[in-house]
């Protein structure tokens, strides 16, 4: 066996191996697997504390060239970014992030910040929806109303204007319900079919390197 | 050559931004200086929601999930808030017992804010309340869909400290709440259609847990795939979140957004109808001068 198919077959292996007690535990009452089952749910909370760090690493590098460079109207953001990730990695490592230190850092500083962000989503929303919420075709039109129906609803005054809540209901309960219920049951088959795929070896994604090669 | 006046359709049609965003901002502030008071109907989600909590019974487990960042509380705070109430309100009356947990690290810093503005520690719906006997705080748990089918197995071995360190096995209530078959319901506000999905999995699909959501207006279309099967009642907004503090009696934020939601709502159907009648009398239009 050459190295190149040791590296794709290790890690296969260990996948299909794991995947299986996975299932035989969850299907199974034999007395050995949940220990094993158990450890192997320690070595996954390892491996995410392993990847965030990894994640944090890769940020700062990808900033850190940003500022070496001067990229333009790019390296000031990033020594924003990454003085901010020092901040708060230097107040939530010693002191924990639930500790009041932390949380009155993160509520005056990245909360309001993401509460402006998403407040002045609503501005752009809703003079989006003013410039581009247009009747061009049939399917359009039946779109707009639906849309329009739902979203009065959604709101108290929906109850006081007479016809919008049964009109409502129905959409939800028959239209919505239909359509988000099949798109559940395809969300579920897919991933049943990539689960499978896998266990068996066939889906090998994950252990591709960059550039596509194995 | 003089400037070509644009007609009525024309105007209506291309009102500037800045316009549109100034009408906004007079509409959004307006209602709470001077409130509507348009009527809240009780919706059935709300109605099973609420009858689900109170059919809890006394010394049951509720788990309580909070994963909205900061940024989501504008949408989610006023059904989560008023919910955490009730569910307080049960502590003190019925004995129920409350974990509070997140398996999202951003829900941490939105339920501190959730307890603070309950009376954390022991003010508001928090008087009267012990910790550690009628309720607990866990420590984000990491680790996604594996942490959680780890956490209804064994909850002590998934999360061993509180968020303050302390250990598990010293923690009074939590004596004989050893795994997920101990607790009666979970409520959970994600604030993410992803991990809404892993938490029906996990503690659904796998052990049959009653469940509630509570999330943003956006959610309701995908609460009805589940509703009323796998999720007993939903909240979805600040609309259901008023509807909520109705069927309580205790007004909050819910009620507050109520008014906003609904200025906002005729502004913005409203521009709508303008850019449509705009559109189609500028396709009218053009039909007639091709004829000509």
């Amino acid at each position: 066996m050459s190295k190149r198919q040791y590296q794709r077959s290790i890690p296969l292996f260990i996948t299909s191996i794991i995947g299986v007690i996975a299932i035989v535990d969850y299907l199974f009452n034999l007395p050995v697997l949940p220990q094993v089952e158990k450890s192997v749910s320690q070595w996954v909370l390892v491996i995410s504390a392993f990847a965030a760090t990894l994640g944090a690493t890769s940020l700062v590098l990808f900033h850190l060239n940003h500022v070496r460079k001067r990229t333009v109207n790019q390296w000031y953001y990033s020594i924003l970014t990454i003085v901010g990730l020092l901040i708060y990695l230097a107040v939530g490592l010693p002191y924990g992030p639930a500790s009041t230190i932390f949380l009155n850092f993160y509520n005056a500083g990245a909360a309001p910040i993401e509460a402006t962000m998403l407040g002045l989503g609503a501005f752009y929303g809703i003079s989006a929806v003013y410039r581009a919420f247009r009747g061009r075709s049939t399917g359009a039109i039946i779109l707009l109303l639906c849309g329009a129906i739902v979203w009065i609803y959604q709101a108290p005054i929906g109850a006081v204007i007479p016809g919008v809540t049964p009109s409502a209901l129905w959409i939800l309960n028959v239209w919505t319900t239909a359509g988000m219920r099949a798109v559940l049951i395809g969300v579920a088959l897919g991933t049943i079919v990539l689960g499978m795929r896998t266990l068996l070896g066939l889906e090998s994604g994950y252990i591709t390197r960059q550039g596509g090669e194995e | 050559m003089g400037k070509e006046h644009k007609k009525w359709w024309q105007i209506i049609g291309d009102i500037k931004t800045p316009y549109v965003y100034l009408i906004l901002m007079i509409l959004f502030i307006y209602p709470f200086f001077r409130p509507l008071n348009f009527p809240i109907v009780i919706s059935q989600p709300a109605q099973d929601y609420y009858n689900t909590i109170e059919s809890v019974p006394k010394g049951g487990v509720i788990l309580m999930h909070i994963g909205y960042s900061i940024g989501q509380m504008g949408d989610q705070v006023s059904t989560s808030v008023s919910t955490v109430k009730l569910l307080l309100d049960r502590a003190k009356q019925d004995n129920i017992k409350i974990i509070f947990l997140s398996f999202q690290s951003d829900g941490i810093p939105s339920l501190w804010y959730i307890l603070d503005e309950c009376g954390y520690p022991d003010s508001g719906h928090f008087t009267g309340l012990q910790y550690g006997v009628n309720y607990v705080v866990l420590p984000f748990i990491p680790g996604g869909e594996v942490a959680m089918a780890s956490f209804c197995k064994d909850i002590w071995a998934t999360c061993p400290v509180d968020y303050n360190n302390t250990p598990i096995a010293n923690i009074p209530m939590m004596q004989n709440i050893k795994s997920i078959a101990d607790c009666n319901l979970l409520i959970q506000s994600t604030g993410s259609f992803d991990t809404e999905l892993m938490l029906i999995r996990q503690f659904w699909g796998a052990y049959k847990l009653p469940m509630l959501t509570c999330e943003g207006a956006g959610a309701e279309s995908q609460e009805r795939g589940y509703y009323p099967y796998q999720i007993k009642g939903f909240l979805a907004g600040p609309n259901y979140g008023a509807q909520f503090e109705k069927l309580t009696g205790v007004p909050g934020l819910g009620v507050s957004y109520a008014d906003v939601l609904s200025v906002l709502t005729i502004m913005t159907m409203a521009l709508i109808v303008l850019g449509n009648i705009s559109f189609f009398m500028e396709k009218r239009q053009k039909g007639v001068n091709e004829k000509r």
